[in-house]
């Protein structure tokens, strides 16, 4: 037995021996351009302090209230929702557990493991329903565990996979989102480290992946348009001027979408309108970032959230019918996230979910009526303790969520097959 | 002295911010880098923290509670950084320090068992022991940092060293039966 004094003694020498001397100078510097350009947030009240409160006062309030009320509720209903037909039919659910791909049944039947690989996480449904893709890692056990990734894909009930990425294992710091193409044979996807990454499109058949873009811009979260011929995705010059780019699908016409000084972090993503006429993106300072849309020329910028830190809205994704958008709303003093739903317009916010310490990204059924994600079944304060549960989440907030499994070492990605009408 | 310093900042002066983050730089990235195991995150960790505290500072009420608040920002940065990674446990790398010497407070074995042992722990607990055993402070001001109950404090130390010497002991168990079927 070990005694405690001997164990708090080795461990402050330890400790006092691995922690690093010094902050390196380009940290401050950078930090201090960025706070340069950055205003204060100033209390809204100053030191103003809120009068005594009479039943005149409470009136008052509340008049101006019910004015608001109706006012916002008139320009609400006036406001056209443009709305797509629903095309898709309900399929299989997607997920990753144990470093396996599994589907199942959205009534919790018939699960099953889709191809006997053992490396596999993160499956993509294709847009048509045909195809899954997934990241296959050499080296699960080692460190960094996703050294050398690849993407491979299998036709939907099909043990036999097909590497989309061979010849050019994907190296990576993080493991970014890859993006479907509409016609469902190709895939968007980025390479690099957190330093540099370049953007490729890599094909479902295996033929060889070709570049689009090389690492000026450290492309990372490409999300392809889904009426075809543009891809999306975040980047920048450096880390302090990154934003949403466009760039087309044979490698021309890159265009910046946003405007420059709107924070894009390295950890933003976009994701676009089903119609592919406009995106929607978080922006702002990690830990109070905020949802926005662009249109797909640039114009018509609009901010959907502004909540202060620590209140971040992030992982927005748009409903099969365009008119919502569900995202995930995280408190990150306590921390507790909660999915939540809006009008397109940022009108009508209203929560969808329980509180949980952390979510992951959430996937729209293919016929709007629902909204799938995973929450940590057992959750310490600032981690899963790796057992989640995948729920079925109503839009509206009027059903309760419903528990479709529970499974240990889930990964990020739940995917929806989309079968045709 | 400092309360000035952070007034000053308060009210927009960045001459005193820089002043004040760079006599904190140094002791963030080091609390960072033992939370994160990860010099690349630890830097995002202290560089955002610092971002944060410029913003908000004008909503600090009590200047006294600076280092405090901002440990507490540093903690949440830490936690972030962790948020968009798959595995929390997964991701942490291997950082190697300097080229450890038998002659330094800590044996080679030593370092390689308290790695070990520190990778099982939970990112909260992690910082918890950092912020008594590497800086030194009581659990009422770790509790006043992370804004949780000194009870909670308590058994999350508890717990820690409990799994650290669970994983010392079970380290020399193996040392020791591989040590006998080598002879």
């Amino acid at each position: 037995m070990i005694p405690d004094r001997s164990i708090d003694e080795r461990l402050s020498a330890w400790l006092l021996e691995e922690a690093p001397s010094q902050l390196p100078d380009r940290v401050l510097q950078t930090t201090f351009e960025r706070t340069l350009s950055t205003r204060q947030r100033r209390p809204l009240l100053g030191r103003w302090s809120f009068p005594k409160l009479t039943h005149r006062w409470i009136l008052v309030v509340l008049a101006l209230i019910i004015v608001l009320a109706a006012t916002l509720l008139a320009i609400g209903s006036r406001l056209p929702q443009p709305r797509l037909p629903v095309s898709g039919r309900n399929g299989l659910v997607a997920f990753d557990a144990d470093w396996r791909v599994f589907v199942q049944n959205s009534d919790g039947t018939g699960r099953k493991q889709l191809t006997a690989g053992t490396n596999d996480f993160w499956p993509i449904w294709s847009p048509d329903g045909t195809k899954l893709a997934f990241y296959r890692t050499p080296v699960k056990d080692a460190q960094p565990w996703n050294r050398g990734v690849s993407i491979w894909v299998a036709a939907a009930g099909d043990l036999v996979a097909t590497e989309a990425t061979a010849g050019m294992p994907i190296d990576l710091d993080e493991v970014w989102l890859y993006s479907w193409a509409h016609d469902s044979d190709s895939l968007a996807f980025a390479t690099g480290s957190l330093v540099s990454s370049e953007l490729y499109v890599g094909y479902a058949d295996g033929r060889t992946p070709r570049r689009i873009l090389d690492g000026s811009l450290s492309p990372r979260e490409p999300a392809w348009s889904p009426t075809g011929a543009t891809i999306a995705f975040t980047g920048g010059p450096d880390d302090k001027d990154r934003g949403i780019y466009l760039i087309d699908v044979d490698g021309s016409r890159l265009r910046r979408l946003t405007t420059e000084g709107r924070f894009v972090t390295k950890y933003s993503y976009v994701t676009w309108s089903p119609d592919g006429t406009r995106l929607v993106y978080q922006a702002g300072d990690p830990g109070g970032e905020d949802l926005w849309t662009v249109n797909a020329d640039g114009s018509g910028e609009r901010r959907l959230t502004d909540t202060p830190y620590p209140i971040s809205e992030y992982r927005p994704a748009w409903s099969p019918d365009g008119t919502t958008i569900a995202f995930q709303r995280i408190d990150h003093s306590i921390p507790s996230t909660t999915v939540n739903v809006m009008n397109a317009d940022g009108s009508d916010r209203h929560r969808v979910s329980r509180e949980t310490p952390i979510a992951q990204p959430l996937a729209w059924s293919p016929d709007g009526t629902r909204i799938l994600t995973s929450a940590c079944a057992a959750a310490s304060e600032y981690s899963c303790n790796d057992t989640w549960d995948i729920l079925i989440l109503d839009p509206s907030g009027h059903d309760q969520p419903r528990r479709l499994a529970t499974e240990p070492g889930l990964g990020v990605i739940l995917s929806w097959q989309r079968l045709s009408p | 002295m400092q309360r000035d310093v952070v007034e000053a900042a308060r009210n927009g002066d960045h001459e005193a911010f820089e002043a004040l983050a760079m006599a904190a730089g140094d002791r963030l990235f080091a609390i960072a880098t033992l939370i994160l195991r990860d010099r690349q995150r630890a830097e995002d960790a202290v560089q955002e923290t610092l971002v944060h505290a410029w913003r908000e500072l004008p909503r600090l009420r009590d200047p006294e509670r600076f280092e405090a608040w901002l440990r507490r920002l540093l903690v949440n940065a830490c936690a972030d950084q962790g948020r968009y990674q798959r595995r929390w446990s997964a991701e942490v790398r291997m950082i190697r320090s300097e080229p450890s010497t038998e002659d330094g407070a800590t044996s080679l074995a030593d370092r390689d068992q308290l790695e070990r042992g520190f990778r099982r722990l939970k990112p909260e607990q992690r910082a918890v022991v950092i912020l008594h055993f590497y800086i030194g402070l009581p659990v009422p001001e770790i509790a006043d940092t992370l804004g949780i109950p000194a009870g909670t404090v308590k058994s999350r130390l508890h717990y820690a060293t409990a799994t650290l010497r669970t994983a010392l002991e079970a380290d020399a168990r193996e040392g020791i039966a591989s040590n006998g079927q080598t002879a």
